[in-house]
C-alpha cells in the first residue's frame, strides 16, 4: 500500500485518479471500498477461519460484491475472485472469524 | 431488487411484535415456538442455515440497532465467549433450562402446581406481570404457564442479545445463540453423514 501511494501509476491497474499525490481511489470506491488503490494482485482478501465461523451469515448480508456464501450451513466461503478486500465483513463478523491476508 | 429480498428484510417486525404482544397478552409468547421450530427443520430438510442467515428477526433487529442506528460500540466478543465449550455448554444450559419449563408446565396439567403469573428474567428474578393473563376460562391453565415460560425464555435471550449488540459486535449474540449452534451441529451432522 506504501509502495501504491508513493509511485501509483505502475501499482494502479484500474483505478480512478482524485488528484495529483497519491490520491488515487480504489476503483470499488462506489461501493464503500476505502482503500487506497493497489494492484489487483496486492490486494488483501477475506480469509475465513473455519473453527471460528458460526454460520451466522452476517458477512453475506454485508458484502458489496456478493462474494461471501455458506457452505452447507457450517461455514463461509469466500470467492477470492470476487472479493475486493474492502473488510466489511471483517468488521461486521462477531466471531472474528475473518481476517484480511493478501493471497499466496 | 426483487420484492423477494425485501419482505425477507422486513422480519425483524416480527420480533417487535411478538414481545409488544406479550406484553399486552401472554398467550401470544406460544408464537416464539416459530423461531424453535423452524430454525430445526429448515436444517433438518436441507435448507441448511437459511433461517440465520435470511429469516431471523431477532438477528435482523441486532443488524438494525447495531449497524444502522450505530447502537454498538463493535468490538470484539472475548474469547472465552466465543469459544466451542461455552457455545456447547450455554447451549446444554438453554436446554435445561427449557425442560425445568416444561416440568412447570406439566405441574400445573397434573394439577400438583399453581400458576406463576410473572415473567422470570435470567431464571432468577421473577418480574410481575399479572396483566397479561387476560384469556380467562377458554385457555388451559397449563397453557398460560407454558406461555410465561417460554416468554421469560424469550426475554432474557432478548435481553442477553442486546446487551452483547451494544457491548460488543451488532450480531454477538449469534455466536452463543442455541438455535443457531443448534442448526450449525445439524447441518456438521448432514454433512458427516453425506461424506
Amino acid at each position: 500500500m506504501t509502495l501504491s501511494v508513493l509511485f501509483p501509476v505502475p501499482y494502479v491497474t484500474r483505478s480512478r485518479t482524485y488528484g495529483l499525490i497519491g490520491a488515487i481511489k480504489c476503483e470499488t470506491a462506489d461501493i464503500g471500498c476505502d482503500h487506497m488503490a493497489t494492484s489487483i494482485e496486492k490486494r488483501k482478501k477475506a480469509r475465513i477461519l473455519r473453527d471460528n465461523c458460526v454460520a451466522c451469515g452476517a458477512c453475506v448480508n454485508v458484502c458489496p460484491v456478493n462474494s461471501v456464501s455458506i457452505y452447507k450451513g457450517i461455514w463461509a466461503d469466500v470467492d477470492p475472485e470476487k472479493c475486493i478486500g474492502c473488510s466489511k465483513c471483517e468488521k461486521i463478523c462477531p466471531a472474528s472469524a475473518i481476517t484480511m491476508e493478501v493471497p499466496e | 431488487m426483487s420484492m423477494n429480498k425485501s419482505w425477507k428484510d422486513k422480519m425483524w417486525i416480527f420480533s417487535v411484535i411478538y414481545f409488544s404482544l406479550g406484553f399486552f397478552n401472554i398467550i401470544f409468547a406460544w408464537l416464539g415456538m416459530l423461531c424453535f421450530i423452524t430454525p430445526i427443520l429448515m436444517s433438518i430438510f436441507g435448507k441448511e442455515k437459511a433461517f440465520c442467515n435470511s429469516y431471523c428477526g431477532r438477528g435482523q433487529l441486532f443488524t438494525l440497532l447495531g449497524s444502522g442506528k450505530k447502537m454498538s460500540l463493535n468490538r470484539n466478543l472475548p474469547a472465552f465467549l466465543k469459544s466451542r465449550w461455552f457455545r456447547y455448554g450455554f447451549f446444554i444450559f438453554f436446554m435445561i433450562m427449557f425442560v425445568n419449563m416444561l416440568f412447570a408446565t406439566w405441574a400445573i396439567f397434573s394439577g400438583s402446581g399453581s400458576l406463576n403469573a410473572s415473567v422470570r428474567l435470567f431464571w432468577t428474578f421473577d418480574v410481575p406481570w399479572e396483566w397479561a393473563n387476560r384469556t380467562g376460562e377458554s385457555v388451559p391453565l397449563w397453557a398460560i404457564q407454558f406461555a410465561y415460560g417460554f416468554y421469560s425464555l424469550m426475554l432474557t435471550s432478548l435481553i442477553l442479545g442486546l446487551l452483547s449488540m451494544i457491548i460488543y459486535k451488532p450480531r454477538s449474540w449469534c455466536v452463543y445463540c442455541p438455535m443457531g449452534t443448534a442448526t450449525q451441529m445439524i447441518c456438521k451432522i448432514r454433512e458427516e453423514e453425506r461424506l
